[in-house]
């Protein structure tokens, strides 16, 4: 929490603040993390403080009085995003103008009983008799002998001319608290243990990839939330932060498993094809391609002698054509991506192999070690 | 007061319990994908009627 926005907005609509909290988190991730920043300022802004009248920020409020309160919040929000992801040039900023002219229709089209005009001024005896005479003053009419309803019993119910009352902080019990101080310290002690237990297994051989990491990570803090969730350990509350957590650690592992699912491949519309062919006059040692489309062609190398060729590429497809009459042993890693041999086919996270052609037996050998990013490998 | 369980974190819980168990079995495994088509939407009704159950008659 930081400026209590979401809690605010959740008690306006009366739902849990955490679900208000994470709208929001995916949200921002989804459009971008300026935007959500920009959004949360303005609402910092917008919203009243819970402290009634005596907010910093009272004066700015009488605009929004106007208006539908959640109506106007989601306004800002809408408006807040699309204006910055039509300045970064985001596509999806272009759909949020439906929304956002559809609830400021709304806005307008809806206003709230402060749009309203005041109410007449009420009559307290409704049986006074005109005068006969009637003179250009005003004439007072009579009370009744109660005071009318419309009257405060206190002068001043709001504390609008008080001094200020500052917002007495809601005490945490030390017994919730010493809970979450439990709770946090198993968590930490199943985290090392897990992850001590993954360091083992990646040091005897066993690959573990960051997909394993966040898992494992990911698979201790459900296992908290489910132990938190019963009845006995419930009653002393949630530890805090624990579900902010155990969601981003949740998002972080989606992202990893769809980029294993999804190969990433630039568009090869709008890349060119840098083509490097390599005779047998210029064998680099060391080949770094930019980003985009690239094409190796080996296939007009003769060497005489071993040889060794490292292809690095960060983003994007890369092709390597093999020479024919030549013993090759090809290396490759690809981090995200797909990978391509004649009989192979690999896609995921963290891909490595090896392909062989020929026999290098009197023949010198040429190694190729290629490296790709993110991306998809070809070879041929 | 009679203690209530937490279903929010319960139920959030068993989702992320889910998600890394998947999370995991492609780390170390070749999931096959029919199966996880199949579990995950039997697995969402599972956590909606786990959650349902558990706030009736809250209010």
């Amino acid at each position: 929490m930081v400026g209590g926005v979401c809690s605010g907005l959740a008690q306006h609509w009366n739902i849990d603040p955490l679900l208000v909290r994470l709208a929001f988190v995916l949200v921002t991730i989804y459009l971008s993390g300026v935007a959500g920043f920009m959004a949360y300022v303005a609402l910092w802004l917008v919203i009243p403080e819970a402290s009634a009248q005596t907010g910093w920020n009272r004066r700015w409020q009488a605009w929004f009085a106007r208006y539908s309160g959640p109506l106007a919040s989601v306004f800002v929000v809408l408006l807040v995003f699309t204006t910055t992801g039509l300045v970064f040039s985001f596509k999806s900023a272009i759909f949020l103008l439906i929304p956002l002219a559809i609830v400021g229709f709304q806005l307008k089209k809806r206003p709230t009983a402060a749009m309203q005009p005041p109410p007449a001024a009420p009559r307290y005896a409704q049986n006074a008799q005109p005068t006969a005479n009637p003179s250009p003053m005003p004439v007072q009419e009579p009370l009744g002998t109660e005071p009318p309803p419309e009257w405060f019993t206190h002068p001043d119910p709001a504390n609008l001319y008080g001094p200020r009352v500052e917002a007495v902080p809601v005490p945490v019990p030390p017994k919730r608290r010493r809970y979450t101080l439990r709770t946090w310290s198993l968590i930490a002690i199943a985290l090392g243990v897990t992850w001590s237990g993954l360091a083992m297994a990646q040091h005897f051989g066993v690959h573990v990839s960051s997909l394993a990491w966040l898992s494992a990570t990911l698979a201790v803090l459900a296992l908290a939330l489910i132990m938190v969730s019963r009845p006995k350990r419930a009653q002393h509350g949630r530890p805090a932060g624990l579900i902010l957590a155990a969601v981003v650690v949740a998002i972080a592992t989606a992202l990893s498993m769809s980029s294993g699912l999804i190969p990433i491949t630039p568009s090869t519309a709008t890349t060119k094809t840098h083509d490097v062919s390599v005779e047998a006059a210029s064998v680099p040692e060391v080949m770094e391609l930019p980003v985009g489309s690239n094409r190796v062609d080996l296939s007009k190398l003769e060497i005489t002698s071993d040889r060794t060729i490292h292809i690095k590429q960060d983003v994007g497809d890369l092709t390597v054509v093999l020479p024919k009459d030549v013993a090759v042993i090809i290396d490759y890693q690809v981090d995200i991506g797909e990978a391509t041999a004649p009989g192979t086919d690999k896609d995921g996270i963290d891909i490595q192999g090896r392909y062989s052609v020929g026999e290098p037996v009197n023949k010198p050998t040429l190694t190729v070690e290629v490296s790709l990013g993110v991306g998809k490998l070809e070879i041929r | 007061m009679k203690a209530r369980t937490d279903v929010t974190a319960l139920v959030f819980g068993t989702l992320f319990l889910f998600m890394a168990a998947l999370g995991l079995w492609m780390a170390f495994g070749d999931p096959s994908w029919t199966l996880v088509g199949s579990l995950i939407p039997l697995g969402l009704v599972a956590v909606g009627v786990l959650g349902l159950s558990l706030t009736r008659n809250r209010t």
